[in-house]
């Protein structure tokens, strides 16, 4: 068993699992820094520590976050293979069958899913309440964020490579849909919030005294532009083109409106 | 002059900070433009403009999924140097008067510069995403130092060689941090005040493209079967109950 303080110090080290990224290694040295304190705490001879942590010196990249019920498992079996109970071949082919499927999952969840959801909650937050937009985003990010981190580190620790298992029950995949899901109509509700404040603090009531009829207008405009430039960027429009194909002709329009019109 | 110097240093040395959250550390999130650029408008003394740079930004980059060796829009850099000209330029038109903008209740100014800060340092995008590749080059030169370390018996080092990857990459965001905030700065300073009134008015459309383009860039991360009827019936239930509410 590998000390309480050296779990923790893996634990840490696994927020720098990417600070040497590179192309050639990825998260190779990474994923080696984290070991480094379980593999001090399990093999004492110098020569076996390092015939351990060179094991870990290949190229490696998952998510970042789904690297600690790995790093976990990984442990778990190190200590086997000092036991005898395991071949040390087991633990490279562990990580290398899990770099796909856990990246992949690690993605959709937290890169597709839980960061737009967090995204999206912020922005609202920030309309509504200011300051506490930021803190809403990084509340609702880190609550499934440092959960993996934290419990798939102890769970890859206590279950080995039956970590696997523990993973697929948690139904990642289908969470991820859901969160998505909520995500899309709490954008939907961003949508509003900025139709209904345009019209509260007066921005075009000048213009056009607003009645609620103007309000469904307005909503199903941008609803509208919102779902069909989505096509356009999707088929490979960049965003930053897209911003300056929207503004560009009519701010050349206006331009000219405002020439003639002797402005 | 010096002003303008010393807040981009002390900005550029923050977002350099927060910058390593992105890829080389922690990943909690502060280097997201809604948490980053609140940060940088408090160190030019104008939290709520960044706030909202930060949530225009926010939508902008809500996708962008760093898989594999892909480097997505560097958001924080964008976040740091977008939230810095539109202060810079906002001091600019406080003191030009824009009559055409008499009718909208709110600071004219604000829209404008975040307008023109956004035109101007959207496309600098490659220039930050080349800089974080170049940082994933060099790093290769850690792992090599460290396996040649074990093949000679050497046990430590191992986590200083990976920490190092990181100053790389905060050595190199914060040199250009610095560059970039200081030339578009100083572009705000010397162009805003040069352009016609029709054409300063005109950059506050950028702004509003770009919150419609942040839409429908969420919305097509967030794409799915059900999302279509999700996403419009909350749009339309919570305008229906502010209506209602209001009546």
């Amino acid at each position: 068993m590998i000390g309480r303080f050296s779990m923790f110090k893996v634990f840490l080290n696994s927020f720098f699992i990417q600070s040497a990224w590179s192309f050639e290694k990825m998260q190779g040295l990474g994923f080696a820094a984290a070991m480094a304190p379980a593999i001090k705490d399990i093999y004492k001879d110098r020569e076996q520590a390092c015939a351990a942590i060179r094991r870990h010196m290949v190229f490696y990249n998952a998510h970042p976050y789904m690297a600690s019920p790995i790093l976990g498992a990984a442990i778990k079996m190190e200590e086997e293979v000092r036991e005898g109970r395991r071949d040390a071949k087991d633990i490279s082919s562990f990580k290398e069958s899990l770099i796909g499927p856990y990246g992949a999952i690690g993605d959709t969840f937290f890169w597709g899913s839980v960061r737009p959801l967090a995204s999206v909650l912020g922005v609202i937050s920030a309309l509504i309440c200011g300051l506490w937009g930021p803190v809403v985003l990084l509340i609702t990010y880190n609550l499934f964020h440092l959960w993996m981190r934290w419990f798939g580190l102890c769970e890859g620790y206590r279950l080995g490579e039956d970590v696997v298992e523990y993973i697929q029950s948690l139904r990642l995949p289908e969470w991820a849909a859901r969160i998505r899901l909520a995500a899309a109509g709490l954008l939907g509700g961003l949508i509003a919030i900025i139709i209904v404040r345009m019209f509260k603090v007066d921005v075009l009531q000048k213009m056009l005294p607003a009645q609620p009829y103007h309000i469904f207008i307005a909503a199903a405009l941008l609803a509208t532009t919102t779902v069909l430039l989505s096509v356009l960027l999707r088929r490979g429009l960049s965003v930053l083109v897209a911003i300056y194909l929207l503004f560009l002709p009519v701010s050349v329009f206006l331009a000219i409106i405002n020439i003639f019109s002797g402005f | 002059m010096r002003d303008i110097i010393w807040q981009s240093f002390l900005s550029s040395m923050a977002g350099g900070i927060l910058s390593l959250d992105r890829t080389a550390a922690m990943q909690i999130m502060v280097s997201r433009p809604l948490v980053a650029a609140p940060v940088t408008g408090y160190i030019f003394g104008d939290v709520m403009m960044g706030l909202f740079i930060g949530l225009l930004l926010e939508l902008l980059c809500i996708g962008g999924l760093p898989i594999g060796g892909h480097i997505p829009s560097h958001e924080i850099m964008l976040a740091v140097i977008i939230t810095a000209v539109s202060i810079a330029g906002h001091k600019v038109l406080s003191s030009v008067d824009h009559a055409v903008f008499q009718w909208i209740s709110v600071d004219a100014g604000v829209f404008i510069a975040a307008g023109f800060a956004i035109l101007l340092i959207l496309p600098t995008d490659i220039i930050c995403r080349k800089v974080d590749a170049a940082a994933r080059v060099l790093n290769v030169r850690f792992f090599n130092k460290v396996l040649a370390d074990i093949d000679k018996g050497v046990f430590r080092g191992i986590g200083m060689n990976n920490l190092k990857g990181a100053a790389v990459f905060f050595i190199l965001n914060t040199s250009l941090l610095f560059v970039l905030s200081l030339t578009g700065m100083l572009l705000a300073y010397m162009l805003l005040p040069l352009l016609p009134a029709a054409v300063s008015a005109s950059l506050s459309l950028a702004v509003a493209a770009a919150f419609i383009v942040g839409f429908a860039y969420g919305y097509s991360i967030l794409q799915s079967k059900r999302s279509m009827p999700v996403f419009l019936v909350a749009t339309f239930f919570i305008i229906t109950v502010v209506v209602v509410m209001s009546r």
